[in-house]
């Protein structure tokens, strides 16, 4: 019974081999018939971590484990492996764990237990997010974060880095305003040559900033022009500002807080305004 | 098309102008409508004598209209009974904080003169002829005869400039739908919500202050048109000529015209009531604001020519709120900037790059009209786009109140909500570049209404964190609010001013006795004391920023309101 195990899990292997891109359960049952040899055989060789079970669409597919990955995984509790192709599934976006947990309907121990083992042997690692500042994310330790998990460029820590965008900012408008008339790549060439940062700004990190200063109304957006051709979009120092001063906001009523709760004889009245009293005293 | 606070300040305004007793009527109007004689005695409490005075002030300077309808006899048989309303006419209230601009602007374009006659008109509201030749005789302390043709002239002049107009019919029929049960439909439950935004019961007000001032108003051709003595002097000019050179054979008709004349002109000179008329001047202040904000976006030469483009075609705007002015030719482009003293050395190619370029930008300052006339007849016809300048001009000091008020954050916020529509929350951080404020941000401009969030919900329940919120600033609803806002800072402002004037009473009346005894030149033996002068100077400077805060104010309500 024996040998007929052994000789079954060696022509399991060997048809692995043969189909390199999967073998299919069917040619399996077609090969070995004896369904109870078969059942043994491949429960003993991925419990050894020799072979690794996939789907593609409804058909269960079998591969060989190659040697290296074999020896990574050595040890490894079937626990540990699921909770680490979990954590493969999610790339670099990386899982929480209570997000594992549901996936693994594992208990929170066994998780623990498993990141431990896992973490130990460098197959992954934890992340901090920017979005929740106290939640970890797991993912492959080889991987990258992706710009959500550590917000891009803007974030130094975790944390928004506002002064380093405000900086940013200043410079492109500078440029802008020295040049007349700039590209997207014009810009980014000069802030980088600048070297005010070490950060690797990407030209979509100077879109970014370039629309905010559009929306700042500090620079219009215009096509082409100069030495342009007219389907690239260039930038330019606005024609006009948003108005510094409106006659609305000269008054203390313009920026008055509680401009609502402001009635003719009413507890806040205009006869008794203290910010009237501060404007016409003056 | 009054705000909540538009109604207050209207109010106000009265009050201070008119008294108390004439405010009550006019809250009532303005509140509740059109109303017919008894139910506005009801209402403001008064007795039918002070009401009847009242109105009749109030008919005078054009705040209110009357109108008569005629309602259906209570059964098939019985007759018909003619009932007469009264509807306050929001706009011309509040046009009367702005007297004092249509006084400089008519003083700029006519001189003291016509300033003088304009400021008669506006003091009393509606006048003849032969009275406003009564009062500036009066004034001058000469005769009627020596200063009658002077005023003639410049009566004449404005008349022709159409600051000045007739009167429309003091009691139109409104033969349509009872204006009233229009009002009572929509008003059971919008009446409740007094929101800044307007609500559907102004809005059907608003349409019937439209209709009863479309019914009143004199045909166009009868509206400037002049006394018939004066006729010769002005516009119809040719008709006089064509006279003179009749055949003899017709002679005998024409002493009967002539005859006819006579009559017709004294009528004319003692019975026709005129009035100012405010439309031209805003219109006159529509295209200045026009041409202002084209000096400040490009420079002075297309404001030159936009201006003259504006000035050709005036005559043809029927509306004060064009969109657009008549379509001109370039020869006729040309031709009107070579007649106006800035634009008279103005070389061609100048002015063709100037037309260019307000052609070109992209507010649209000008645009082309139609393809139809070849290089030939002086090229493409361009006609000036108002509404797109004034809407810039609007957006623009949106965005500056939003800007000032909330700060640079909050109005990048606005702006790319205004931009794009509706967005979620975190891609407004991402986008506006402030994730982390993102939050408190939204909230301050929800609170003042300047944005509005939308739930979507993905269950049934509404379970708030499975729902998805869209942010989104409804720019209609923004004016609305910036509007009521300047309503509400002018109300603040003119109530302001009457309480400090109330709290030094005493000193200004011991002023006016000093003043009054020095007039009277005996000597003065009482002086004030020097804390007494501390405060007439203190109210004067108090006044004086206080009236020129509410005139730029005003300036920012027209742009808003009347544009």
């Amino acid at each position: 019974m024996a040998s007929g195990l052994a000789q079954t899990i060696n022509k399991v292997l060997d048809l692995c081999r043969a189909h390199a891109d999967g073998l299919p359960q069917k040619v399996l049952d077609e090969e070995i018939p004896d369904l109870e040899l078969l059942s043994q055989a491949i429960n003993f060789l991925l419990s050894k971590q020799k072979l690794v079970v996939f789907t593609q669409g409804d058909n269960i597919v079998y591969k060989e484990q190659n040697t290296e990955v074999a020896v990574k995984f050595k040890g490894l509790t079937s626990e540990d492996m699921l909770v680490y192709q979990s954590i493969e599934a999610a790339a670099n976006q990386g899982i929480w764990t209570a997000d594992l947990k549901r996936r693994t309907n594992l208990q929170q121990p066994q998780i623990n237990k498993a990141l431990k083992n896992l973490e130990g042997r460098s197959l992954v690692k934890a992340v901090k997010t920017v979005t929740n500042k106290n939640r970890k994310v797991y993912m492959l330790f080889e991987l990258t974060p992706s710009r959500e998990v550590t917000g891009g460029a803007w974030y130094t820590e975790q944390d928004y880095d506002a002064e380093f965008v405000d900086v940013v900012k200043q410079q492109c408008l500078q440029f802008i305003t020295k040049q007349g008339l700039a590209d997207l790549q014009a810009i980014a060439d000069a802030i980088r040559k600048s070297g005010i940062t070490q950060v690797e700004l990407g030209l979509e990190e100077f879109k970014q900033i370039m629309d905010t200063l559009v929306l700042d109304g500090d620079v219009d957006e215009t096509m082409g022009g100069e030495t342009y051709s007219s389907d690239t979009v260039c930038y330019r120092v606005a024609k006009s500002r948003i108005p510094e001063t409106s006659a609305l906001t000269n008054i203390p009523c313009g920026i008055c807080p509680v401009l609502r709760e402001c009635q003719p004889g009413g507890l806040i009245s205009p006869e008794t305004c203290v910010y009237f009293d501060q404007w016409l005293s003056f | 098309m009054a705000t909540a606070f538009g109604r207050t300040l209207c109010c106000n305004l009265i009050q201070t102008h008119f008294g108390d007793v004439v405010e009550r009527v006019v809250e009532c109007l303005i509140n509740r409508g059109p109303l017919a004689f008894g139910d506005i005695s009801r209402y403001s409490e008064l007795g039918s004598e002070a009401v009847k005075s009242s109105i009749l002030v109030l008919i005078q300077h054009s705040c209110v209209q009357a109108f008569k309808v005629e309602h259906e006899g209570a059964s098939a048989t019985a007759p018909r009974r003619v009932v007469t309303y009264y509807v306050a006419i929001s706009d011309n209230i509040f046009h009367r904080m702005r007297f004092p601009k249509f006084l400089v602007a008519v003083r700029e374009d006519f001189g003291e003169e016509a300033e003088s006659l304009v400021e008669g008109l506006l003091e009393h509201g509606r006048l003849t002829l032969e009275q406003i030749i009564q009062r500036t005789a009066a004034k001058a302390a000469k005769a009627e005869g020596e200063v009658a043709n002077e005023v003639k002239e410049t009566f004449t002049k404005l008349v022709t400039a159409r600051f000045i107009e007739r009167c429309p019919s003091p009691e139109p029929w409104l033969n349509q739908k009872d204006p009233r049960e229009l009002l009572s439909k929509v008003a059971r439950g919008a009446s409740k919500v007094r929101g800044p935004v307007l609500s559907a019961e102004d809005i059907v007000q608003s349409e019937v202050v439209q209709r009863v001032i479309k019914a009143a108003a004199p045909l166009e051709t009868q509206r400037f048109q002049l006394p018939v003595s004066m006729a010769g002097l002005g516009v119809s000019d040719s008709d006089s000529q064509m006279a003179e050179g009749s055949q003899a054979s017709e002679k005998r008709k024409l002493e009967a015209l002539e005859m006819d004349m006579k009559t017709a002109a004294a009528v004319d000179e003692k019975e026709v009531l005129w009035r100012v008329n405010f439309e031209e001047f805003l219109r006159k202040m529509r295209h200045q604001t026009c041409v202002d904000t084209v000096k400040t976006e490009l420079d002075i030469g297309a404001s030159v020519v936009l201006s003259a483009m504006l000035q050709a075609t005036r005559k043809d705007e029927t509306s004060v709120r064009q969109h657009h002015s008549v379509p001109l030719s370039m020869d006729g482009i040309t031709q009107a900037v070579w007649s106006t003293p800035d634009g008279q050395h103005m070389p061609l190619e100048r002015i063709r790059s100037s037309v260019q370029q307000l052609a070109s930008d992209k507010i649209g300052y000008i645009s082309r009209a139609g393809e139809r006339a070849g290089p030939a007849l002086g090229g493409n016809s361009y006609s000036v786009n108002m509404h797109n300048i004034i809407e810039a001009r609007q957006k623009s000091e949106v965005e500056g109140i939003v800007l000032q008020r909330f700060g640079r954050e909050c109005c990048r916020i606005f702006r790319l909500l205004v931009r794009k529509g509706q967005l979620e929350q975190k891609q407004i951080g991402e986008q506006a570049m402030a994730p982390k404020t993102v939050k408190a941000l939204l909230y301050c401009l929800l609170k003042e209404q300047y944005v509005q969030v939308q739930e979507i919900a993905r269950t049934s329940e509404h379970v708030a964190r499975q729902s998805i919120f869209l942010w989104k600033a409804d720019y209609q609803v923004v004016l609305h609010r910036v509007l009521d806002d300047l309503y509400h800072a002018a109300t603040n402002l003119c109530l302001r001013h009457a309480h400090e004037i109330r709290k030094e009473q005493e000193v200004l009346e011991l002023v006016d006795q000093l003043d009054a005894r020095k007039d009277a030149g005996s000597d003065a033996h009482v002086t004030l004391t020097s804390d007494q002068q501390e405060q007439v100077k203190r109210i004067s400077r108090i006044t004086k920023i206080l009236d020129v805060s509410l005139l730029k104010l005003d300036d920012t309500i027209l742009l808003f309101h009347d544009f």
